[in-house]
């Protein structure tokens, strides 16, 4: 024993952190957030600094809570990481108070009471999200207050009923709430759903599909899709998420969408226009990836972004929601232990296991 | 041509940048190459002094004790049998026979021989007679065993690859050996022993791979290195052309690229073949002899009738002040090596690891003896303590796992004790070479913990064994015993009806009590 210290651990090689990964993630998101507090909203910024200090605040009593040392808990700061895609994806117009109970929701349901990072089974941030859009169905629905003029609940009632058929009408709604094109789209498909009989579909659909597009690339929220592709493609090139759950879930909306067409009338986003529109950047990239609550084997993966761009497919064309990427992650996150069960096979062994034991000599 | 430029210089960038997250197709790590005890070409290897006192565990490959065949006082001669698989590698008196601290991850005891050195002898002390050509026996005479990774028995292993098992080669005509596979990649940072006996002394090798070749009656001759061993390669390949030989079989020299684990026998026969093992299939059984290049030198020297007394031990790491390649009689202390060296660890909290940097394991002790397969003692500083963190699940063990395994899974299985999941997730397969252990960003010790639940795997089977067989002998106990009681209640049974059957029966019983008093 003289003078030894015995480690069970390997030499230390250069290695990446937990914390380091998320500030990767984090530097992935700075285009983005600086693209949405410039040109749509700056409020975010304000609403990422109460988020994360709440998180913060939150873990480190949730943590002294559960009697673990706090420091290192708050070091890998993916409460933060949590709380900042939870920003992302509500209105900015959301009062405070709601906004901190999401993040409450975030810490408590979303991490803690699974034990903390790493064993949560649903990404924390959507089921915060999911909270609170059920919570707070007017104020997580209404993208914009800029002036007195329209209030949501009337927007919601204009999409709920489709009793405004008037395209003038839409075309004042753009020019006075700035709503996201996703909702406005939402509306017009169910008036075009209405309006139009099936015998000339074909005549409108491609027109009003075009307009649509135009909706989507006028804005700056096309702008904001492509810093979060921008944002992926770094994480992407510094190894941090692999390509297999960005590339199914993509692939596999693209094809939906080049398909959706030819079974409907309603007008249809042209499918390259559909990735950018909406959340999916964001969510292919950043939440569908969440290393902790994504499937982990390679097939595993291609399957479980498969399942997302499905499930989150038909949340955006038949639900109430606009926008699917949250409920589809969190109901994959459930599949979760069963394709990583169904896809884990290792390489090496080509019989089952009770072969195994009566081949060796 | 010069579009494409900056995007592979991107790659590269990016490969470098993640430098142990890079996934390379077949797992593994691309690590920097670090050989700091290698001696310029050609210079022959210098020989430890024999220390004096040798010990020898008394286990084999399986760690599974031997009978000792020498007695506490009897004085033995260099190369006699201490134990089946274990000779004398000096002349002297024996000791004690004892439990000593030996090389374990778990830090145990074992019993083993202590003998007391008078007569060293050298490493050309012949022992046994020079033959012609070189024979299974003779590798069972001279005691060589695997100086690579596991030190299985080189004869043992020629001779189950020579009687293939019977149900996989059914499929295939062939019989007997068709590759000799020889491995000099030694893909491990620090471990430069193979790599320096190359550089001795090339010729030598190429001949002994010859010999082997011989013995093996093999079809084909691989000999497997690592492509940054520049030196080592030239050598090689201007030895292949130097050399000579009868049999017909040319000696391939394959170079493959610089990842960690190349060298693990699982993952060298799937590089070379473009197959992997199946589980709990060795590749002998596949017609493969897989064989250490020093373990082939040691067999042809074995021909000449030199017993394996001793091996190349690299003596590296960061504290070592002077890093080198040795040979060592087997049965050294791992102090004498450090002391003769000038590597005796001068600070107080050093870590001393058996073998490399990533699949070794610390040393507890120092006075543990170097076994065959003691291929380096590492002195490193003790690790900053960075708590293990949780597992996020990020996946990048399994990208870097040679095996393909998913190791966060095994562990998840491991960790709650539930071996028998982690088993059907391949926990067999696991060859313990730390490259998961290494890129996890939570610092979580994963190969330790294989390690354990493998070994307590074994465990849990033993006891069942042992169990099954105590219940056996229980059960056939009873057996045993109530077919006796059967036995005498049938004969009581028997006696009772004849007395039941008689007509009169006092009249019997009288009679039979009158037969009672006569005699008296």
């Amino acid at each position: 024993m003289s003078g030894l210290t015995v480690d069970t651990a390997s030499i230390a090689y250069k290695r990446r952190s937990v914390s380091s990964i998320m500030v990767h993630v984090m530097v992935a998101l700075l285009p983005g957030i600086t693209i949405y507090a410039l040109y749509i909203d700056s409020r975010l910024l304000f609403n990422i600094l109460i988020a994360s200090t709440c998180a913060l605040l939150f873990e480190s009593v949730l943590v002294l809570l559960r009697r673990r040392a706090v420091l290192p808990v708050l070091k890998d700061a993916s409460i933060v990481l949590a709380a900042i895609l939870l920003v992302l994806s509500v209105p900015q117009s959301l009062p405070s108070w709601q906004l901190v109970f999401g993040v409450f929701v975030l810490c408590t349901l979303g991490k803690h009471i699974f034990g903390g990072l790493g064993h949560n089974p649903f990404n924390p941030a959507m089921v915060a999200y999911a909270v609170l859009i059920v919570s707070f169905p007017l104020t997580m629905t209404q993208w914009t207050e800029d002036n007195g003029l329209l209030d949501a609940p009337e927007i919601i009632k204009n999409a709920e009923s489709s009793s405004v058929n008037d395209k003038g009408q839409l075309t004042e709604w753009d020019s006075l709430s700035g709503a996201t094109p996703l909702d406005r789209l939402d509306t017009l498909k169910r008036e075009a759903g209405i309006s139009s009989p099936p015998v000339d579909a074909s005549l409108t659909t491609p027109e009003q599909a075009l307009s649509a597009a135009d909706t989507i690339l006028s804005s700056d929220w096309l702008i904001l899709s492509v810093a979060w592709l921008a944002g992926g493609l770094y994480l992407l090139f510094m190894r941090i998420i692999s390509w297999r759950i960005p590339v199914s879930v993509l692939a596999t909306l693209w094809c939906l969408y080049a398909l959706y067409p030819l079974s409907t009338s309603t007008p249809v986003l042209p499918a390259t226009v559909a990735l950018f529109s909406g959340a999916i950047m964001l969510g292919a990239f950043f939440i569908a990836t969440d290393p902790v609550s994504a499937a982990t084997s390679d097939k595993g993966k291609l399957v479980y972004g498969f399942g997302i761009a499905v499930l989150c497919f038909f949340i955006r064309e038949f639900s109430a929601y606009p926008e699917g990427i949250a409920f589809a992650v969190l109901l994959m996150n459930m599949c979760v232990p069963l394709i990583d069960h169904a896809f884990t096979r290792n390489r090496f062994s080509g019989n089952s296991i009770d072969d195994q034991t009566s081949n060796r000599p | 041509m010069n579009r494409r430029k900056p995007v592979k210089a991107l790659l590269a960038r990016s490969r470098r940048l993640q430098q142990t997250g890079r996934s390379e197709p077949d797992g593994g790590l691309p690590l920097v190459r670090n050989k700091p005890g290698l001696e310029a070409v050609g210079v022959p290897i210098t020989e430890l002094p024999v220390p004096e006192q040798l010990v020898y565990p008394l286990l084999d490959y399986a760690r599974q004790t031997v009978q000792a065949q020498v007695h506490v006082g009897e004085s033995v001669l260099l190369g006699d049998s201490i134990a089946e698989g274990i000779l004398a590698t000096a002349s002297g008196t024996i000791k004690a026979i004892e439990h000593r601290p030996i090389i374990h991850p778990s830090h145990r005891d074992a019993l083993c021989v202590v003998l007391d050195v008078d007569a060293t002898g050298d490493e050309n002390t012949q022992s046994l007679a020079t033959s012609d050509t070189l024979s299974t026996e003779r590798l069972a005479q001279a005691c060589i065993s695997g100086l690579g990774g596991a030190g299985f028995g080189t004869a043992l292993k020629l001779r189950a690859a020579q009687n293939k098992v019977a149900n996989i080669s059914d499929n295939s005509s062939e019989t007997g050996i068709h590759t000799l596979l020889v491995n000099a990649v030694e893909c491990e940072p620090l471990i430069s022993c193979d790599e320096a006996l190359i550089r001795s002394d090339a010729q030598t090798v190429i001949t002994a791979v010859h010999t082997m070749i011989k013995l093996s009656v093999c079809q084909r001759c691989v000999l497997a290195i690592e492509d940054d061993k520049v030196d080592a390669i030239a050598m090689l390949s201007t030895a292949i052309d130097a050399v000579k030989s009868d049999t017909g079989v040319d000696v391939e020299l394959v170079k493959l690229s610089a990842v960690y684990p190349s060298g693990a026998e699982k993952v060298l026969v799937q590089r070379i073949t473009g197959k992997p093992l199946p589980t709990g299939v060795r590749a002998t059984e596949l017609g493969i002899l897989c064989l250490n290049v020093a373990t082939v030198v040691a067999a042809w020297r074995a021909q000449a009738g030199y017993p394996m007394i001793s091996r190349i031990v690299t003596v590296a790491g960061s504290r070592a002040n002077k890093p080198c390649n040795i040979r060592v009689r087997i049965g050294t202390s791992v102090a004498d090596v450090l002391q003769s060296t000038g590597n005796a660890p001068e600070a107080d909290d050093s870590r001393v690891r058996a073998g490399g940097p990533l699949s070794g394991f610390d040393l507890q002790s120092l006075s543990v003896p170097v076994t065959a397969t003691t291929n380096c003692i590492a002195i490193e500083p003790p690790q900053s303590k960075s708590a293990a963190m949780a597992c996020i699940r990020c996946s990048h063990c399994s990208e870097v796992c040679p095996v393909n395994l998913v190791p966060q899974q095994l562990y998840w299985y491991a960790s709650g004790n539930d071996i028998q999941q982690a088993q059907r997730f391949g926990l067999d397969n696991c060859i313990e070479c730390g490259c998961c252990d290494i890129v996890c960003p939570s610092s979580i010790e994963l190969t330790s913990m294989f390690r354990y639940a493998r070994s307590s795997w074994r465990e849990q089977q033993q006891d069942k064994q042992d169990a099954d067989i105590a219940r056996e002998r229980y059960e056939q106990r009873q057996r045993r015993l109530s077919h006796r009681e059967q036995e005498a209640r049938k004969i009581r049974e028997e006696k009772k009806t004849q007395l039941i059957s008689s007509k009169d029966p006092i009249a019997d019983a009288l009679a039979r009590a009158r037969a009672r008093k006569r005699p008296s």
